[in-house]
């Protein structure tokens, strides 16, 4: 990056120079501040995003245990429960059959007991089963306290149950036959199976109300679960957004610094530019002090001249009244003299003023033949010319190209002036005649070709190669970088310099530029309409020698 | 001697690339009754300048001029040996170019912009310097007829009065008698058109510095 040369023209116009002095990296210190603070902010909402989502993803996984729980363990133990029940009424139907009033006798009775005993054995498995979920609960689910009560009463339940059994044991060893009853016997296996039926009711009302708490809470669980899902969910969305927008503000931030770099590396290239043609201006200006002095001269000796008739006159008695208002027609032409050599000194001035002025460039359609009779009035008047002849071979009708003037006549001037220099510094028998031909030239595919021919020395290839590189010289003037900005002012508005050593003698520099948009290449069809606005009445030959 | 004839008018020859310059100087010129005749190249100039025409001249030369440079065409004047005073005018104000030019025998070097009156009077300097050249070189030109015309036994005697020989000497040297020689430099006298031994001196020393010393030694 180049260093930006630090004094610069405050009264030009179009000086872009608001911005604060940007370090090396490109980043002005309010941009790296804002950058740090957007980036800080971006970081707390991302960690607390992240919190969140992780703490709801934790609780929403307890919630999922207690639900699993309450599926896995109360649903079956309640239905265990239930099915205890009914076998345990089952069971003292069966009793208060075989010791009622009227037992049944025979096969009947047999029966009975045999649905008595499988009714027992039902009984013993559901309730084995029911306290092996009823254990396995305590270890370690929440409501441990609840699954503990239930374990207290199955147990009881257990206790009573084995008593009832003794009782229906003792029962039936004491009326061994059918017909044979002890009454004792069994008024006592009626107490037990009495106890065992409130028990089992016991258990049964108490798991049911813990069973609806269960269900209660089951279903709150569930409602802060979707809260709880939604809110991870939203908290991810959220992050995802988060970090898109972070992406396209970086992007945003990535893409404004190349623009950013661009327009600073253009402004570089013109205020280089600008340079150079001060550069140039100043090996011009002493020609020009000289041209202007010519018109100033003129204007002064006319005005000597006028102020001599008119004392003559004055001084003269013969000059009548009559005579003295028509007395010297000459006064008249005296003062039309003077009238145009004002203009034509103002005229050299604005000449250079507009080359060397600092300004915003400014691309329009030009012609390119203007812009070489432009350049052509600039270095006559500034008498760089040293007795070289200079000619034009222009072709008319050419297409305007899209260009600041300026710029185009600075491209030529140095093309030119390299030139002059060549065939001027050159010494032998080929500088009899110092020549240099500008030619211009419409080309195939919409481009337009500007030719600078010299009969000076002819280059080397290598040297061909370096001479546009900048600060390259073979003169003991000049910044070397003429040839370079002319380049890379040609190749910004998309046009191609090149240089190449003739067959016979010489070099020839050649501009290529591509046609203006909307100007369509001049190959016949536009053959109705002008296409060259700002260009004064060209000479309709081919060859104009000026 | 015939008494002079009327002096013929001055002209001005103006050579400069400029047409306005050319233009303004003739016009100031003709405005103080000098007859100016303009060139816009030097090439013109030689071709129709006469030498020998009448009257003062001088030659006001824009040093930049086309085909030739205003001190190259002075160096060519100077090659032909037209004597014609030249002022010289520039615009660049180059010192060692005014030297140069003053050195090989310009008038004068002036430098753009100057005054009207300053020109005026060098240019009417200028054809005074002519109008003395011209009229030393007519009398330089009769005074060579008039020596011309001396016998060399006429002028062996001059060699010798001028080396401040008396007629004494002289006679002894070429052994005839002073009376003869006496004769001699009457005859002299009368052929130079001078009236005594002093302007006798006067005039031929006058005329050795101007043209070299005599070949008569």
């Amino acid at each position: 990056m180049m260093a930006r040369h630090a004094p610069r023209d405050r009264t030009g116009p179009g000086t872009v120079d608001a911005e604060p002095v940007a370090p090396a990296d490109g980043w002005t210190q309010h941009e790296r501040l804002v950058t740090r603070r957007v980036r800080s902010v971006f970081l707390v909402l991302v960690l607390v995003l992240l919190a969140v989502s992780l703490y709801s993803g934790y609780r929403v996984r307890l919630i999922d245990a207690e639900i699993k729980e309450f599926s896995l363990r109360v649903v079956p133990l309640q239905q265990l429960i239930g099915q205890l029940q009914r076998s345990v009424l089952e069971q003292r139907r069966i009793v208060r059959e075989l010791v009622g009033a009227d037992p049944p006798a025979g096969p009947q009775r047999e029966a009975q007991v045999v649905s008595f005993e499988e009714a027992s054995r039902t009984t013993h498995t559901q309730l084995g089963r029911a306290l092996q979920l009823s254990e396995l609960a305590v270890d370690d689910s929440p409501p441990a306290h609840e699954y503990e009560r239930v374990d207290r009463l199955l147990r009881a339940f257990g206790v009573e149950l084995e008593a009832y059994e003794r009782a229906a044991a003792a029962w039936t060893a004491a009326a061994p036959g059918p017909e044979v009853s002890d009454p004792g016997a069994a008024d006592a296996l009626e107490q037990r199976a009495d106890a065992l039926g409130r028990r089992v009711d016991q258990v049964r009302l108490l798991f049911e109300v813990y069973a609806k708490s269960m269900a209660q809470r089951v279903e709150q669980l569930g409602g802060n679960a979707r809260w709880l899902v939604g809110g991870v969910a939203t908290g991810q969305l959220m992050l995802v957004l988060l970090l898109g927008a972070y992406l396209r503000y970086s992007i945003n931030r990535i893409h404004r610094r190349q623009r950013q770099q661009e327009q600073r590396e253009l402004r570089q290239r013109d205020e280089l530019a600008h340079l150079s043609r001060v550069t140039t201006a100043g090996g011009l200006v002493a020609g020009l002090a000289h041209e202007l002095n010519q018109p100033m001269q003129a204007i002064a000796t006319r005005a000597d001249a006028a102020r001599l008739s008119l004392e003559r006159h004055a001084a003269d008695p013969a000059a009548s009244r009559d005579t003295r208002d028509t007395r010297d027609p000459r006064l008249a032409g005296d003062l039309d003299a003077i009238a145009a050599q004002a203009t034509r000194a103002g005229q050299i001035i604005s000449r250079l003023r507009s080359f060397v002025a600092r300004r915003e460039p400014h691309r329009q359609p030009i012609s390119v033949n203007t812009q070489v009779h432009a350049t052509f009035a600039l270095l006559r008047s500034a008498g760089r010319l040293d007795g070289v002849r200079l000619s034009a071979r222009l072709e008319p009708g050419l297409a305007p190209v899209t260009a600041d003037p300026i710029h185009l006549q600075q491209v030529l001037m140095n093309l030119i002036q390299n030139a002059v220099d060549a065939v001027t510094a050159a010494e032998g028998p080929d500088t009899r005649d110092p020549h240099v031909r500008v030619e211009s030239q419409k080309l195939d595919g919409g481009r337009v070709e500007l030719r600078v021919v010299d009969n000076g020395p002819p280059m080397a290839d290598e040297q061909v190669e370096q001479i546009f590189q900048p600060f390259f010289t073979t003169k003991g003037d000049g910044l070397g970088v003429g040839l370079a900005i002319s380049r890379s002012l040609v190749e910004a508005i998309g046009g191609t310099l090149h240089a190449a050593a003739n067959p016979d003698q010489g070099m020839t520099f050649t501009v290529r530029l591509p046609v203006a948009t909307g100007y369509p290449p001049p190959s016949g069809v536009a053959s109705g309409r002008t296409d060259e606005p700002a260009s004064p009445p060209t000479p309709p030959t081919a060859g104009v020698w000026l | 001697m015939n008494p002079a004839p009327p002096e013929p008018s001055p002209t001005v020859y103006v050579i400069g690339d400029d047409p306005a310059i050319r233009a303004s100087l003739a016009r100031l010129l003709e405005e103080v009754g000098t007859a100016c005749v303009p060139y816009d190249n030097a090439i013109d100039f030689l071709r129709d300048f006469d030498a020998d025409a009448p009257g003062p001249v001088c030659l006001v030369l824009d040093v930049r001029i086309p085909i030739m440079s205003g001190t190259d065409f002075h160096k060519a004047l100077i090659g032909r040996g037209i004597g014609v005073p030249v002022i010289l005018i520039s615009g660049h104000g180059d010192i060692p170019m005014a030297v140069e030019a003053l050195q090989r025998g310009a008038f004068d070097f002036i430098e753009k912009p100057f005054r009207s009156q300053h020109l005026l009077e060098r240019v009417q300097q200028a054809l005074d310097s002519d109008r003395r050249r011209r009229h030393l070189d007519a009398e330089h030109h009769s005074r060579q007829q008039r020596f011309d015309r001396l016998t060399p036994r006429e002028r062996e005697v001059l060699d010798r009065v001028v080396q401040g020989m008396t007629n004494r000497q002289i006679a002894e040297e070429f052994g005839v008698s002073s009376q003869a020689i006496d004769a001699h430099r009457t005859r002299v006298i009368a052929k130079l058109g001078v009236e005594n031994v002093a302007q006798l001196i006067q005039i031929v020393l006058y005329h050795r510095g101007q043209s070299g010393p005599p070949a008569s030694t």
